[in-house]
């Protein structure tokens, strides 16, 4: 028997690039005056990077890179990278990559705000939903 | 890695419909079967359907694997013992006869057609318990219905692979007949050995026989086990993603993983001043079939996670409209894919790389889709149609449904599949297939095919009906020339 190859890849500055998207996707999903769960938040977060993890390598690692270059394309268009920017910048920003003639920038984007909104809600109310039965019994 | 051995008598290579009716009939016809899967073996409620757990648990690469092209369209595999039929909507919809009769013709397949198929046909609906609704539709299917009577158009319920009690007045109370459910338990009952967890990565040839196949086995903790099993005949049921990978990493390349085709979808969020959203009623099983099978229009299951996600960016009002969720269904347009793609195994990784290239009248019939479905939920009633292209307004107003006629921007639109064809062809053309009428690989003494991969074109209805018809009728002949039953 062997020991598992251990696939996670870690990459410097994904983090931070992953949950700035993912707080901006949600954002843009809640209520101007709805404020963020903190918990469903952090397993939005783990669950896009297993996502990332769980792709065929083909994509993923276009995928990881595409997300860093995401976070860094922000200096040129207002100094900051993407996970610094304000929440006005950033909404400018993902506009832009959204409206893009380039196919897989927009594939890019469509890939975080359907994942990034349906796992922040499914967190949110079903998961919720689940552990409130297993609690009543 | 120490490689361990394996000996059986027949080899099937995956579990879902097609691979375990073909263990299963195998199996009881007394043959020594292992049936090998690269998933887990999970139970039926080892996660709530279509949830974030049954997606980690049971979709290959947690559902996001996109056919490249023009247009990308993800698609969907099931990777767990039963494949597919643990996943999806169970919606059980038979070949349309017109469908059987031109493959027949144009891809020269013996003994095929509406009749010759009807007997296992029969056995597929018998052993999944196929059946209609015991209590009225539920609201979103009503609408469907409703709007097709309004405009002249034929809708119908279909039939699902589900077990309903007597007495059933609830979705709930049912149980879904897929493979863990049916054939499985009896292939293991007769004696079939099963092994989850377990990948084929390639077969070893001598001549024109498979003698072996390499695999490797995932513990629970992840540890791997390399083996190789011999075998006397092998029946690759990987799906029409997975089975021409495994052929083509094994030598075996020519036409095989040619003709890649499928059934593109597009979904459409609707919202209504009424409540159509009801869980309790289970998937919505009412489907316009006027333009079929060209063009089918129908519902899906829609939580509220699923509508915020297929919601788009720009919604006026989101908040009072997410509240009232159950005010919203997802409706989705699906059509018969015209052009063919090919699939091909990445060297030096174990993944598959598929290519399809959506052209302009597969994107044209879907927006034509699109309207048509638009005018028909207008008529009954709907408020806003939330358009499928990423960063485009609502529609509210029935004459501003021209904006779909004018055309969807390719490369915008979240194209998705779940059903896949074609890329190892049956019939008894060799510029055209790879196994004969009856599963065969051509060429090859003891290898067949046996997974919705051999169906020639798209059936332009649900296809695992078709697909378990014609595994039954090919296993059924193999026993046949083996003089068994």
């Amino acid at each position: 028997m062997k020991s598992p190859k251990h696939r996670k890849r870690h990459f410097p500055g994904l983090d931070a690039a992953v949950s700035s998207l993912v707080e901006t996707m949600v954002a843009e999903a809640q209520g101007a005056d709805d404020v963020m769960d903190p918990e469903a938040l952090d397993r939005t977060r783990a669950t896009m990077h297993r996502r990332l993890q769980m792709m065929p390598r083909f994509l993923g690692i276009p995928m990881i890179g595409a997300t860093l270059v995401f976070d860094w394309g922000g200096v040129l268009a207002s100094g900051l990278p993407f996970h610094r920017q304000s929440a006005a910048q950033r909404r400018k920003q993902l506009e832009t990559w959204r409206k893009s003639s380039i196919g897989f920038l927009v594939n890019f984007v469509d890939f975080y705000e359907k994942m990034a909104k349906f796992t922040y809600f499914y967190e949110l109310h079903e998961r919720k939903e689940q552990r409130d039965e297993e609690v009543s019994g | 890695m120490k490689r361990q051995r394996l000996d059986c008598d027949v080899l099937v290579v995956g579990s879902g419909p097609g691979g375990a009716t073909t263990a299963c009939l195998l199996a009881e016809a007394g043959h020594d079967v292992l049936l090998v899967e690269e998933g887990r073996n999970l139970s039926l409620d080892s996660a709530v359907p279509y949830s974030l757990d049954e997606i980690d648990q049971k979709y290959r690469n947690g559902g996001l694997t996109p056919s490249f092209g023009k247009t990308n369209v993800t698609y969907i595999e099931g990777r767990c013992v039963g494949g597919g039929s643990e996943i999806n909507a169970a919606l059980c919809h038979p070949p349309m006869p017109e469908t059987l009769e031109q493959w027949k013709v144009i891809y020269q397949i013996d003994e095929f057609g509406e009749k010759a198929l009807a007997p296992y046909l029969e056995d597929v609906f018998r052993d999944l318990t196929v059946s209609f609704l015991p209590y009225e539709l539920g609201p979103a299917s009503r609408k469907i219905k409703e709007g097709a009577d309004a405009m002249g158009w034929k809708s119908e319920e279909v039939a699902r692979f589900w077990h309903y009690p007597e007495k059933c007045d609830s979705h709930e109370k049912g149980s879904r007949q897929s493979m863990t459910a049916t054939m499985v338990p009896r292939a293991l009952a007769a004696g079939c050995r099963l092994r989850s967890r377990t990948r084929v990565r390639r077969l070893g040839l001598k001549g024109h026989r498979a003698v072996f196949a390499d695999a490797v086995s995932r513990g629970p903790d992840g540890t791997r086990q390399a083996l190789r099993i011999h075998f006397e005949q092998v029946f690759v049921c990987g799906g029409p993603i997975q089975t021409p990978t495994i052929l083509r990493r094994s030598g075996l390349k020519g036409k095989v993983g040619k003709g890649l085709t499928m059934h593109p979808m597009l979904r459409m969020p609707v919202r209504f001043d009424e409540e159509v959203n009801d869980p309790s009623y289970g998937v919505p099983v009412q489907q316009v079939v006027e333009f079929k099978p060209q063009l089918t229009l129908g519902c899906s299951n829609a939580s509220l996670p699923h509508l915020v996600m297929w919601l788009g960016g720009q919604v006026q009002d989101r908040e009072r409209k997410l509240a009232e969720w159950r005010k919203m269904a997802l409706f989705y347009v699906l059509v018969m894919g015209t052009r063919r793609g090919f699939v091909r195994s990445l060297p030096g990784t174990e993944e598959a790389f598929a290519y399809y290239p959506i052209n302009d009248e597969d994107l044209a019939l879907l927006v034509e889709g699109l309207y048509r479905l638009g005018k028909m939920l207008f008529a009954v009633g709907a408020k806003e149609i939330f358009s499928p292209v990423a960063g485009a307004a609502s529609i509210t107003d029935e004459r501003d449904l021209g904006i779909l006629r004018t055309g969807l921007p390719q490369g915008k639109m979240s194209i998705s599949t779940i059903h896949l064809f074609a890329t190892c062809p049956m019939g008894g053309d060799p510029r055209r297939a790879v196994v004969d009428s009856f599963g065969k690989m051509l060429d090859m003494d003891n290898i067949w095919i046996n997974d919705a991969s051999i169906l020639p074109a798209g059936t332009g209805v649900n296809p695992q009906a078709t697909l378990m018809a014609v595994a039954r009728r090919n296993v059924a002949r193999w026993l046949a020339a083996r003089g068994s039953r």
